[in-house]
């Protein structure tokens, strides 16, 4: 049943294909970030239409499912825009602007989750505005949110493998051309899982430790 | 031990629900006749991806918004009961 040396014949393929995956991850994950940012800063506007509009969108980009977003940008966006754009390039950027809503809500609630207290100090010292985010809210804010954003981050690894349903030489699809040339797809594709389990694991590890909830847990043992 | 355990668990089981009804639109890689795979067969065979990856992107949306705003509902009726 099973050939340990189909997996090994297959692996220099899938670590080549693993390689475009974390490149895609990374990309969407910072124009996520990015783009998250904006959406948390127009949620705290004083203009309506903004705080309505981040809100609408990241309603809608957390309830569209992945898939779609990849091939309605992949074929949607050169009838919108008359532009050609690759599998990669349009994928990133659905799985970017899917990671936007996630990012902003991260954001939002990093923020909301600074203590009153703490505003109301610097707003009692008269410290200017860019003081008050750059030096006291967002270290906090940063701290809070990092094990979110650390599952976010997985979350945009395990969905960048989407993108081989546009024909993108990512991981995923490395396994299935891997298993199309021996008929064998239980090698390849075990080795795709093994491949993410060793990235992720010790990330949701971090993620973990870094939880504030999970420390005293631990303190407490 | 239960009725308490299955009210702090709740919201983290609504999202997962959530996230499944998302992640069904996956089986459509597996040929399976779901939303997905019948939008994907439609706008091939008319040659119409914008409106239909629209419609079907809507219609997620829509089936979301709906099962995220009732387990939120039921959500609140469970914190009401532990408050009384």
């Amino acid at each position: 049943m099973w050939d340990t040396s189909l997996m090994l014949r297959a692996l220099p393929d899938l670590a080549s294909g693993l390689l475009t995956t974390l490149a895609i991850t990374l990309a969407a994950f910072v124009l996520a970030t990015g783009l998250g940012l904006v959406l948390a800063a127009c949620s705290r506007s004083t203009v309506s239409a903004l705080r309505r509009g981040a809100a609408g969108f990241s309603i809608f980009a957390r309830s569209v499912p992945e898939l779609i977003a990849i091939f309605w940008v992949y074929y949607c966006f050169p009838v919108l825009f008359d532009l050609r754009i690759s599998g990669v390039v349009g994928g990133t950027l659905a799985l970017g602007l899917i990671g936007a809503g996630y990012m902003s809500e991260i954001i939002r609630a990093g923020i909301a989750a600074v203590p009153d207290g703490q505003w109301q100090a610097a707003r009692a010292l008269a410290l200017p505005r860019f003081i008050l985010w750059r030096d006291i809210v967002l270290p906090q804010a940063t701290r809070k949110m990092l094990p979110a954003i650390l599952n976010q981050f997985t979350d945009v690894l395990k969905n960048s493998t989407l993108l081989a349903g546009v024909g993108v030489a990512e991981i995923a699809y490395a396994a299935y051309l891997a298993g199309s040339e021996s008929y064998r797809y239980l090698e390849p594709l075990t080795g795709v899982a093994l491949l993410f389990f060793i990235v992720i694991f010790p990330l949701s590890m971090i993620a973990r430790r870094l939880s504030p909830r999970d420390s005293i847990v631990t303190n407490s043992l | 031990m239960l009725p308490q355990a299955f009210r702090i668990a709740f919201p983290a089981i609504g999202s997962t629900l959530v996230g499944m009804l998302k992640a069904t639109s996956i089986l459509s890689i597996l040929t399976v006749p779901e939303l997905m795979r019948t939008t994907v067969r439609i706008s091939d065979y008319t040659a119409k991806p914008l409106v239909f990856y629209s419609v079907s992107a809507v219609i997620y949306t829509m089936l979301c918004a709906a099962l995220a705003l009732s387990l939120s509902r039921i959500e609140r009726r469970f914190l009401e009961k532990s408050r009384a």
